[in-house]
């Protein structure tokens, strides 16, 4: 049947590659690929992996639409996600150069932003599939990671990574903001000791955006 | 019905046997009925610093075990008589309690004694687990320092995981003369980061080191400015309002002078 040839699994040397067929709908690619993941579960086993598409040119909704599938179905732990559908060779082995971590996260951004109603102290994590908004301190030793912004109504001294399943556009703002180090995207950057003993104490609203490479600081009012 | 205090503070030598010493006795003293408890098995340190050590026949352990009569296993302060020390087994380890059996021992001491007093070891694991059960209030004890505050931060924050919500903060061995040179934390840059009430300012204090060889609390010690602190702490612990002492009495050339000839005169 066609409908079964829409979709075929192969391991790769570093995960699973599944191939799309270049004539299937949508809707034939999604249901085949439910129906065969329920049908060879041994092939997922418990496992961090990575997750390649190949074929058939997908829309980013609808990759995200497959990854899902796949979370619904397994208790696989996708560490990264490769779309290498409609790709030259050569751009094939650029983007595996610059493949991004996705942290502990499975699929990317969602519009529901998760709201904190009290501070986060040292040895505290949030992760959220989306946007998160703090609504007191972040403590040196606490964690926010984050696939989309992070917003926080305090003073950030503890660890943010904003944007962590690589979105370059998220940002980061926070009424002081002293924190060791600061990530966005695939970016790190770090606060110089001197800087954080100027910031002390101060409410000085400020955000955080990629520019270019780097992590740029800004007040909030311009 | 009395009232479960725990004296904790995540990093390891801020002081928390010795608050919970100077905590003790400021109470007894004050004529509450008064039990502390040192959990820390394996290390415990609460029956040296209050001179009880040679006193010891049973332990928490055999409590909880069942090898003796809780009576028996408190140990009276001959100078202050309505004061019982509970020690810990030194030659087993943390797994040897578990938090319930540490809850019920609480429940059992609460109905006779106005206070029970836990000396909490360092650390977050099983002995942190057992000394906070049956707690209904804590004392996070901290010094000026980054690492001592970041670690009193996890514990405040393991607190209120834990259902605790009174929680407060001693800052011990302040040094004035430091804080004004701008090279020790201040009392506001601590606060700001732990954001819960401060329930004492501890000076650091040389005679806390000799009275805590002795055997012999600070807090009855009347010269002691350690002492003093301790003193206005078991003040605040009983509910009555006490202004915090001026630290920088410490300082300058007439109280150095006068440190001279106080010293002069003890001899």
């Amino acid at each position: 049947m066609q409908k079964n040839n829409s979709v075929i699994f192969k391991g790769g040397k570093d995960g699973i590659i599944i191939i799309l067929a270049e004539d299937a709908n949508f809707n034939d690619i999604s249901e085949s690929l439910r129906e065969k993941i329920r049908s060879s579960s041994k092939f997922f086993a418990d496992a961090s992996t990575t997750i390649s598409f190949k074929g058939k040119k997908l829309a980013e909704k609808e990759v995200l639409s497959l990854i899902e599938i796949i979370n619904e179905e397994t208790n696989l732990s996708i560490s990264f996600i490769e779309d290498l559908t409609g790709d030259t060779d050569a751009e094939k082995e650029k983007k595996q150069d610059e493949r991004k971590p996705l942290g502990s996260f499975a699929s990317i951004p969602t519009d529901g932003a998760y709201f904190h109603r009290s501070g986060l102290r040292n040895g505290q994590a949030i992760s959220h599939n989306g946007s998160v908004v703090i609504l007191g301190d972040i403590n040196a030793g606490a964690e926010v990671v984050a696939a989309g912004n992070v917003v926080v109504f305090g003073a950030v001294r503890g660890l943010i990574h904003a944007g962590a399943s690589g979105d370059n556009n998220a940002f980061v703002c926070a009424l002081s903001m002293q924190p060791i180090q600061l990530r966005i995207a695939d970016k790190i950057t770090y606060f110089p000791k001197d800087m954080l003993k100027e910031n002390k104490n101060k409410i000085d609203p400020v955000y955080a955006f990629v520019k270019g490479e780097e992590i740029y600081i800004s007040p909030i009012t311009n | 019905m009395g009232e479960v205090i725990v004296v904790t503070s995540g990093k390891g030598g801020v002081g928390k046997t010795t608050t919970s010493a100077n905590i003790g006795c400021g109470l007894a003293i004050a004529g509450k009925n008064v039990v502390l408890i040192d959990a820390d098995i394996g290390l415990r340190n609460l029956d040296v610093v209050m001179g009880l050590e040679n006193r010891i026949v049973y332990d928490l352990v055999d409590v909880v075990e069942g090898k003796c009569r809780l009576k028996q296993a408190l140990i009276k302060d001959k100078r202050y008589p309505t004061m019982f020390l509970l020690a810990a087994a030194q030659t087993k380890d943390k797994s040897a309690v578990s938090p319930e059996q540490m809850m019920k021992l609480c429940e059992t001491l609460r109905e006779e004694y106005d206070y029970i007093i836990i000396d909490c070891p360092a650390g977050i694991e099983q002995g942190f687990k057992n000394a906070i059960a049956g707690a209904d209030r804590a004392v996070v004890v901290a010094t000026p320092e980054v690492s001592s505050v970041r670690d009193a931060d996890r514990i405040v924050g393991l607190l209120e995981a834990s259902e605790i919500k009174n929680i407060r903060l001693i800052l011990n061995r302040l040094r004035p003369d430091m804080i004004r040179r701008g090279e020790m934390m201040t009392i506001e840059d601590v606060t700001d980061i732990l954001a819960i009430d401060v329930l004492g300012l501890v000076p650091d204090d040389e005679s806390i080191v000799v009275s805590t060889n002795k055997g012999e609390p600070a807090v009855a010690d009347n010269n002691s400015r350690a002492g003093q602190a301790f003193r206005n702490i078991t003040q605040r612990i009983m509910g009555n309002e006490v202004p915090f002492m001026d630290l920088e009495e410490t300082g300058g050339l007439m109280n150095w002078l006068k440190k001279i000839f106080r010293i002069g005169n003890g001899k």
